[in-house]
């Protein structure tokens, strides 16, 4: 027979210790109760909370002694939050506390702890559902009180960063019985009235209960169903709420939310100004490389003799003339020939006089055949020069480049040939070699005919 | 059209512009359609009126009144601006909302 199990102290302590410090029903817990018996320390706190028939004892490090936001004394009732461990060395459990609230606080607090799981679950946090900010707003709404300070920073900012800025103030109680009801209101009547692109829903810092419309679920819902965007800026840097939560963007500060809404005008103009010269400066590139491939085409063989067709042809022009000779030479040798074979053999019988006559007549008719194929050649040397000259012509840059414009009818862009196209205080645009100008007809000069 | 739209179609011409793959005429025409875009966001910038108006529910509708400043000067009852005051009493915080 085995004896049974015997502890020493430290290995039962152990035991306790694990049981109590890895149950999860003691830790992260909140415990309300009463302060009493509290003694600062140089570096921790120590202080019990207690009620009618128990005590606990508890202690506050000095590492989160700096969160603790109220000044403990006796008879106080708290809320504490912390985990139950154990001091072995004082066979004692105990509290250890990460922060303490005054008991208002506290339910405020786990208020909103619960409504932000609720929200959170139903999908009122979800990032896909956050709507973009517009980049740039027709008018800009605000929800917040007409006698705070936000309304004032708001404005200031806003006006700074775009001058001739549109904003619609939608007034609203922004604390105390009602003010949740009212902040909702507003966020609706501003969507009704939809002509703001974005609102800003918030005030300047207060406590937290100044700020606890803010988290309330009728301000959550209005928030969650508004169409147009919202930035919810309540308080300071450091202050959270549900409308935070809700909101498709967080501002810090009410300054912050006008920051975010609106571009500065400045940087928009500048912008404009930078690709209005980019675009210029494209373009004129562009027209430069384009004008000197035309050059290079107009040098090239092709355009320079757009008609070597014509030439060609003028050449068998030439040909067919010289051959026409040769065989008018031949045939006038032959003439000659018979001629002188014919007056050979009939001797006196053909008189000499018709002979010569012949001779003439042919010498005239060669020579004529040769004018006739000159003019010929030379009728279409001076064509194909024409139509040259007229090719180049022909192209619109070098016209442009030249001095000359272009006049279109605007807007319909029909070509303005006639002054009887155009009337009196019509409109019409006129292509240059750079640029273009737009200007209104204020005379017309009929053509005399 | 919108005022970040027009601009992103001024990128993509600038973008077929720079290429050089365009015909005379398409440039011109890109060109054109860019100088017309750019005249269209600075009217964006210019065609807003400066006003601030309280907007005032009426039976039906709504109704639109000027704002005057001189309102909020006298009576600030509530909240500070966030930027006079920085330091708070501890009391006054709201640290635990916290995210």
């Amino acid at each position: 027979m085995s004896l049974p199990h015997v502890y020493s102290v430290a290995e039962i302590t152990t035991r306790i210790k694990r049981l109590i410090e890895g149950s999860r029903d003691l830790q992260e817990i909140w415990v309300r109760g009463e302060v009493s018996n509290f003694r600062p320390s140089s570096r921790h706190l120590y202080f019990s909370l207690k009620d009618e028939n128990a005590l606990l004892s508890c202690v506050m490090f000095e590492s989160r002694k700096k969160s603790l936001r109220l000044a403990l004394s006796d008879g106080m009732e708290v809320m504490a939050r912390g985990n139950i461990g154990v001091y072995g060395a004082r066979s004692r459990y105990q509290l250890y506390v990460e922060e303490i609230l005054s008991v208002g606080r506290g339910v405020l607090y786990l208020k909103f702890e619960q409504l932000k799981e609720e929200l959170k679950k139903a999908g009122y946090f979800d990032p896909e559902r956050k709507s973009p900010l517009p980049y740039l707003p027709r008018a800009v709404g605000v929800v917040t009180s007409a006698t705070g300070a936000a309304i004032r920073d708001i404005i200031r900012v806003l006006e700074d960063r775009f001058p001739n800025l549109r904003i619609v103030l939608a007034f609203c109680r922004v604390q105390g019985e009602g003010a949740a009801e009212e902040i909702a209101q507003a966020i609706q009547d501003l969507n009704d009235y939809g002509e703001v692109d974005v609102i800003i829903v918030g005030r300047g810092g207060g406590s937290l209960e100044d700020l606890f419309a803010f988290n309330e679920r009728g301000v959550a819902e209005a928030i969650y169903k508004s169409r147009i965007p919202i930035v919810s800026a309540v308080g300071h840097e450091i202050d959270f709420t549900i409308s935070d939560f809700v909101a498709d963007y967080r501002a810090p500060t009410p300054s912050a939310a006008a920051q975010k809404v609106v571009p500065k005008k400045e940087d928009l103009t500048n912008l404009i100004q930078t690709r209005r010269e980019k675009l210029t400066f494209l373009m004129t590139d562009h027209l430069k490389t384009y004008s000197s491939d035309l050059e290079g085409i107009e040098n090239s063989l092709p355009f320079r003799y757009p008609l070597r067709a014509i030439q060609n042809s003028g050449q068998v022009v030439d040909e067919l003339t010289k051959s026409l000779f040769l065989s008018f030479r031949r045939k006038h040798k032959l003439e000659n020939y018979r001629l002188s074979a014919l007056a050979h053999t009939f001797g006196q019988l053909v008189p000499k006089e018709r002979v010569r006559l012949t001779g003439e007549k042919l010498k005239e008719q060669k020579s004529r055949l040769w004018r006739f194929g000159k003019s010929q050649l030379e009728r279409e040397r001076e064509k194909v020069g024409f139509l040259e000259g007229k090719l180049k012509g022909l192209s619109p840059l070098s016209i442009l480049q030249r001095g000359y414009s272009i006049c279109f009818k605007y807007p319909e862009e029909e070509i303005i040939k006639d002054c009887r196209q155009v009337e009196e205080g019509g409109k019409i645009r006129v292509k240059l070699h750079r640029g273009g100008v737009y200007s209104t007809v204020y005379k017309i000069e009929e053509a005399n005919q | 059209m919108k005022f970040e739209e027009a601009m992103e179609k001024l990128e993509k011409i600038a973008e077929q512009l720079e290429e050089g793959s365009l015909s005379l005429d398409e440039a011109l025409g890109r060109f054109e359609e860019g100088v017309k875009l750019i005249d269209f966001c600075e009217k964006k910038l210019k065609e807003a009126e400066k006003k601030i108006q309280v907007l005032m529910k009426e039976k039906e509708g709504f109704r639109l009144k000027e704002w005057r400043e001189e309102k909020i000067e006298d009576q600030r009852s509530e909240g500070k601006s966030d930027e006079e005051e920085k330091i708070r009493p501890e009391e006054d915080s709201n640290s635990l909302f916290k995210e």
